[in-house]
């Protein structure tokens, strides 16, 4: 397989690895072999489980992204897919074979961590040829190499200086430089960007999508930011508590949330319990809400679930069923929306983002009445237990 | 066989130095040498004198000197009687001798002329168990300075020292731990009788501010004025009046007792042949000339010479001392001796 | 969601994990260490426990020993001597120190890194240079005996003072931690309130180096009970535990009694670590890691006080020295003061001569070259190597546990291991090799904890990074941690090299004839009343730890550059 990349990798990239074009599009309408397969992972310490029976498959090209709390087992995960840590049960394939109970040195990866972990007693060049010189690569070759990927990464002519002397994306992209330089099939990052600064993190995060669609590699990103993953991931894998929640694009997962957890998770949501009361009705807090694409749940109660995008400002002379009359409490200006919190009795409070567009010419004030209306297409409905 | 041979440092010529190299293998390969473990309670600044002399005359066998106080020597000898460390024992008190030679652990053995040493100086047994060195006498080291500083008056014997007015200003050796200590009492019960002995122990007790590990040190406190006197031997207040310490040497008129040195080959030893070597060397004139340096008294008769600063009055009032009681009766005393007065003892 | 595939049958089928050559390495090392570690502290430490319950002739007796031992009045009474002397010895040297550190840490009293270097002058030297000293001060030809108005320095005077210079900057050194990690918030709180200085000091800067104070008190306390040069020097007839312990071993060879002083002295040492243990947690625990560093403010009057104050201390602590090394040229002290190298000249005296110093630089080398590989490794092995916990743990357990017994405990524990006649290890008795066992054990906890803080510092993840990019550890341990942790490395090997300089308590059962240390010298001298030429053994030794602690200055000057450039400007 490492014979597949040549050093020219960089230069030629349209030419080398599988499904190039990467992307989760293309994989929904074909499915190719899957690249890497995990089968039902445990791991477990004592008696608690960081990861309980988890089994997923990416495809070649894939930018992945583990998404979720800390603590949920994104990260175990990971460690056991690099083999740093292994799992109690349960199997892995990478590219067809078994590597279940592989060392770490005998698998094909690169990482890159959270710390960077540069060697900070290597100059950026030693640092990055550090993985290529094991592999008696010949000395100008190592050199032009490292060029390449310097430039690729965006820091040319930054060989002789060491890594204490860059800032923190410098060395972030040092540390990808080098995780990339022995041409591994899979790309492993464990939260790379959360100990940089906001405006480095989203020029990075741009970067780093555009830099493994050219190469086709197969990545898989740790993190905790929803934001994060949502920008940079074909698909997200969300987790929590050991399982995962759901796997789907950013927007499945944004859009169609299979639990409580996941529409929590990603993005802003009001959740108000409810009681059903009739087909396609439910009732919150003495009001009734008509829903009919609000999923297969009925049952005797649980929670509805609705984005604050998805509460519009209407007026007296709406008088569809989902329209209610609430009183403004607070509001934020947030640039293109404001946010609004709205009350309707002791019960009942709701946040809705209403485009600026909308509000043009009247004035918020807090008390001020209002009539909106939740949008019953994007209306869903979750049982007692958080589940669709 | 000893061989120090100093390496030019920059030679720069690597043929002398391959030459040099063949020259010292050769010399090691044709030189054997044996090695011998000897144990001493000899001083320690005369060892290597010792090995010095021998060696001139043996040059092939190796001393590896194991040196501490005759009572700690003795408790090692006693200690590894099952598995013996020691070859040769060279210059320990005839009484320890006695001792080991009670437990079985001494090899007779008949040194090439030991018909002509002094009576007293070889073991009765034939072949003996040990053959005598020289012998050391106890003596009060007075320190000229601190006797006037505090307006004592020189003692004359040995119950002169239980004047209270010497509270505090008195040293004596640990006999647990030093020959010359034992000495001391061993002759004071032998001269007194054991229960007056004891009681004139208790009455000294009272004034003496420590007891040393060493025999040698009260003297050099002594000498360094940190006591007034010093109970000690004859020998060292005779170097280090030498040295230009400001002693008077006092041999208490009651009688000294005195001890002698000797040397014995270990049971057991795996160095029979140089062992018997070096007990052939310690019984020759050589030998007895070399001990005569720093003791009046030695085995060989007609050998010895005085010895500067040494008192001349030590030889007449050496007393007559029943060895062989000193080291059956040694364990008893000693155990008596420290649950009396150990409490006062200092360290080792 | 996707449909999973099936799970792809030409896959081998593997039952475990497959450990790497890393690990393999990794635990090879860690077994091999845990087994030394086993062999040169567990066993001997048990053989002494098993001798306190036998007679001479190896008959099991029970408690019969310690009853013989309690029964006898001037063996116990030592117990009770030593309490008391370890007390008073404690209580002195913390006051001393507690405002010594704090003149260093909360004043603005100039010249301060001197005082800090002059401090460490008592670590120079065996605990018996204090002593010697103490006999040139206050001895029957003293030149300040005056000063004591008639009371002898003999005794539990000259040891306790003795003890409370000689561990001066070990209790310096734990206070001046806790001291300077006080949070400066807490005073700028306090002056906010407006508290005094006194209601100020009691209830933010004594609480804040209570466990400071804890730990230097039993740190100190185990020091001085355990010593043996300075009772041995000045204790006159005043009998302590160590110097009964050494009159039982050595001067009696009555094992089994040693056997049970040894335990006598290994209990409260062991006490002692596990309060010194618990209080250096709560100390980290009421330090949080966001705390500001406190950084006085000049104070005219607090300031001169305490430049007096510490002046007075380096002064004493000066005088000392340098009143051991006068009198190691003087001829013949008091008589002749001409001065005179001949104190110098070793081979005239009791204790192995200068060939007694050459070992002595032997041995340190020894110690600092195997000590620092075996202690840094070890420590590496169990910071890197996963899973395994048992084996892992027994290191841990083993490290820390020389820290709980005192030096001539491990040398009398020695004595009865590795003299065994049975032991096929016997071999090493009375040989340079098992000094430098016992010299490495003995100084054991420190220097590891030195090195894991060292490893725990560096980025966990940079093994892992190698094992990802395919580089073996040995290579990215020899290209990467090892360079990384060098100013540790250096550390260590200093501490080992001037401590087995020093040390006397563990060895003084260990050498024989051909191995005589500088230190056993110095002690052989003295006891042979040759005070002079042993206070001449220690200015050589003085001179050789000053020398090795200036070469270990310059080196870590020149590191501390490199490692900047590393760091970043």
């Amino acid at each position: 397989m490492s014979q597949a990349h040549s050093l020219d990798l960089f230069s030629d990239q349209l030419s080398e690895g599988p499904a190039v074009d990467g992307g989760a599009a293309q994989m929904h309408r074909t499915p190719s072999p899957p690249y890497l397969q995990v089968f039902d992972l445990v791991k477990k310490y004592g008696t608690f489980s960081a990861l309980d029976g988890v089994s997923l498959a990416i495809a070649a090209g894939e930018f992945i992204s583990f998404l979720g709390p800390s603590g949920c087992g994104k990260t175990t995960l990971l460690r056991a897919i690099a083999g740093l840590d292994f799992q109690t049960s349960g199997s892995l394939y990478q590219d067809g074979a078994d590597i279940s109970w592989l060392p770490p040195d005998q698998r094909d990866f690169g990482i890159v961590f959270q710390s960077y972990a540069l060697f900070p007693n290597l100059t950026v060049a030693e640092n990055i040829a550090y993985g290529l010189e094991n592999q008696g690569t010949k000395k100008h070759q190592i050199a032009e190499r490292v060029a390449g990927l310097l430039n690729n990464v965006g820091l040319p002519g930054a060989e002789k200086r060491f890594p204490g002397q860059l800032s923190g994306g410098q060395q972030q992209r040092v540390a990808l430089a080098r995780a990339l330089a022995p041409s591994p099939n899979l790309l492993l990052l464990d939260e790379p960007l959360s100990a940089l600064d906001a405006r480095v993190r989203v020029h990075l995060r741009r970067e780093i999508k555009a830099l493994q669609h050219r190469l086709g590699i197969t990545t898989i990103m740790v993190t905790h930011d929803q934001e994060e993953a949502m920008t940079m991931a074909d698909r997200i894998v969300v987790m929590n508590q050991g399982r995962i929640e759901q796997i789907g694009t950013p927007r499945e997962i944004y859009e169609n949330p299979v639990s409580v957890f996941v529409a929590q998770f990603v993005g802003t949501i009001n959740l108000l319990p409810f009681t059903p009361c009739g087909p396609d009705t439910v009732e919150v807090a003495g009001l009734k809400f008509r829903c009919p694409h609000s999923g297969r749940h009925k049952g005797t109660g649980g929670v509805l679930a609705i984005r604050p995008e998805d509460i519009e400002c209407t007026d007296v002379h709406d008088h569809d069923a989902n329209c209610i009359d609430v009183r403004v409490e607070s509001s934020e200006f947030l640039g293109a929306t404001m946010r609004l919190k709205l009350v309707q009795g002791p019960d009942l409070a709701l946040i809705a983002d209403v485009p600026i567009r909308a509000l043009r010419g009247s004035d918020i004030r807090p008390g001020q009445a209002m009539r909106v209306r939740l949008d019953a297409e994007r209306i869903r409905l979750f049982d007692e237990a958080g589940n669709c | 066989m000893k061989v120090s041979l100093a390496i030019p440092e920059k030679t720069g010529n690597k043929k002398y130095a391959a030459a040099l190299l063949a020259a010292l293998a050769s010399l090691s390969a044709s030189a054997e040498q044996a090695e011998l473990t000897v144990y001493t309670a000899l001083e320690a600044n005369d060892l290597k004198k010792y090995a010095d002399r021998f060696n001139e005359d043996h040059p092939d066998i190796k001393i590896n000197w194991v040196r501490d106080s005759t009572g700690i020597i003795t408790a090692k000898l006693l200690a590894e009687k099952e598995n013996p460390r020691a070859d040769v024992i060279w210059g320990l008190a005839g009484t320890s001798l006695l001792v080991l030679s009670d437990q079985g652990m001494l090899q007779p053995y008949a040194p090439v002329g030991v018909e002509k040493l002094a009576k007293g100086f070889r073991d009765a047994n034939d072949p003996p168990a040990w053959t005598g060195m020289d012998a050391w006498v106890a003596a009060l080291c007075v320190n000229r300075y601190e006797m006037e500083k505090n307006g004592l008056p020189v003692p004359k014997s040995w119950k002169d020292l239980l004047d209270p007015v010497y509270k505090g200003h008195v040293i004596m050796p640990n006999p647990a731990s030093s020959g010359t200590g034992y000495l001391d009492v061993s002759s004071w019960l032998q001269l007194f009788g054991e229960d007056e002995g004891w009681k004139y122990m208790d009455g000294l007790h009272a004034n003496i501010s420590r007891y040393t590990h060493s025999g040698s040190k009260p003297c050099k406190l002594a000498a360094t004025g940190e006591t007034a006197i010093g109970v000690s031997y004859a020998y060292r207040a005779a170097k280090l009046k030498n040295q230009g310490a400001p002693l008077d040497v006092v041999v208490p008129e009651e009688g000294v007792g005195w001890e002698l040195e000797a040397s014995a080959i270990v049971k057991g030893t795996h160095n029979l042949d140089a062992a018997k070597k070096l007990m052939d060397w310690s019984v020759s004139l050589r030998a007895n000339e070399l001990y005569n340096e720093g003791y009046a008294v030695v085995a060989l008769p007609g050998v010895a010479k005085p010895v500067a600063h040494f008192p001349p009055e030590v030889t007449e009032r050496m007393i007559e001392n029943d060895f062989s009681w000193a080291a059956a009766n040694r364990a008893r005393i000693l155990e008596q001796w420290s649950s009396r007065y150990d409490a006062k003892s200092e360290a080792e | 969601m996707d449909t999973l595939y099936k799970r792809p049958l030409r896959a081998p089928f593997r039952a475990g994990p497959v450990t790497s050559g890393d690990q393999l390495l990794l635990r090879g090392l860690a077994l091999l260490s845990a087994l030394l570690l086993v062999v040169t502290i567990l066993f001997p430490l048990y053989s002494m426990l098993a001798k306190s319950f036998h007679d001479a002739s190896g008959l099991f007796i029970g408690l019969e020993n310690f009853q013989r031992y309690f029964s006898e009045a001037s063996l116990y009474r030592a117990v009770s001597n030593s309490f008391v002397i370890a007390g008073m010895a404690t209580l002195i040297s913390l006051l001393l120190a507690f405002l010594y550190g704090y003149g260093l840490t909360r004043t603005c009293m100039p010249f301060k890194p001197l005082f800090r270097v002059v401090s460490l002058i008592p670590l120079l030297a065996p605990s018996l240079l204090p002593a010697i000293s103490l006999v040139y001060f206050f001895g029957n030809q003293g030149v300040a005996k005056e000063l004591l108005m008639g009371h002898s320095i003999y005794g539990p005077i000259g040891i306790v003072l003795g003890l409370v210079i000689w561990v001066f900057p070990s209790a310096l050194m734990i206070l001046m931690t806790s001291l300077s990690m006080t949070d400066a918030r807490l005073y700028e709180a306090a002056s906010v309130l407006k508290a005094g200085p006194i209601r100020t000091f009691f209830t933010v800067t004594l609480p804040g180096v209570k466990y400071g104070l804890i730990s230097a008190a039993f740190v100190v306390f185990t020091l001085t009970l355990t010593d043996f040069g300075v009772a041995k020097v000045i204790g006159g007839q005043y009998n302590v535990l160590a110097t009964d312990l050494f009159k039982q071993v050595i001067g009696q060879q009555n094992f089994q009694m040693g056997a049970v002083v040894g335990l006598m002295l290994l209990l409260p040492a062991i006490l002692a670590f596990f309060v010194d243990r618990y209080a250096r947690r709560k100390q980290v625990a009421i330090t949080g890691a966001r705390a500001v560093p406190y950084s006085p403010k000049p104070h005219a009057l607090r300031d001169r006080f305490f430049l007096l104050y510490c002046s007075l201390i380096g002064c004493l602590l000066i005088a000392m020295l340098g009143m051991a090394a006068y009198a190691s040229f003087v001829t013949f002290w008091p008589y002749d003061q001409t001065l005179s190298l001949k104190n110098y000249q070793f081979d005239m005296m009791d204790g192995g001569g200068w060939a007694a110093f050459y070992n002595s630089l032997q041995m340190a080398l020894l110690t600092a070259v195997f000590g620092t590989l075996f202690i840094f490794l070890t420590a590496y092995v169990s910071e890197r190597c996963h899973g395994w916990r048992p084996v892992l743990n027994l290191i841990g357990g083993l490290t820390l546990l020389p820290m709980a017994v005192p030096g001539m405990v491990l040398g009398l524990a020695y004595i009865f291991f590795f003299n065994a006649p049975d032991n096929p290890l016997n071999g090493f008795y009375g040989g340079m090799t098992i000094m430098v066992i016992s010299t490495i054990v003995h100084y054991y906890t420190v220097s590891h904890l030195t090195a894991v803080t060292a490893i725990k510092q560096m980025d966990p993840e940079i093994e892992a990074v190698g094992a990802s990019l395919k580089v073996p550890q040995y290579r990215t341990f020899c290209r990467v941690s090892l360079p990384l942790c060098l100013p540790a490395v250096l550390d260590i090997s200093t501490y080992l090299f001037s401590t087995a300089m020093t040390t006397i308590s563990a060895v003084i059962f260990l050498y024989s004839p051909d191995t005589f240390l500088a230190s056993i010298a110095m002690l052989h001298m003295e006891g042979a009343g040759d005070i002079a030429p042993s206070a001449a053994m220690a200015m050589v030794i003085v001179l050789t730890s000053t020398s090795v602690r200036l070469l270990h200055w310059l080196l870590t000057r020149r590191l501390s550059a490199r490692l900047q450039r590393w760091k970043g400007a």
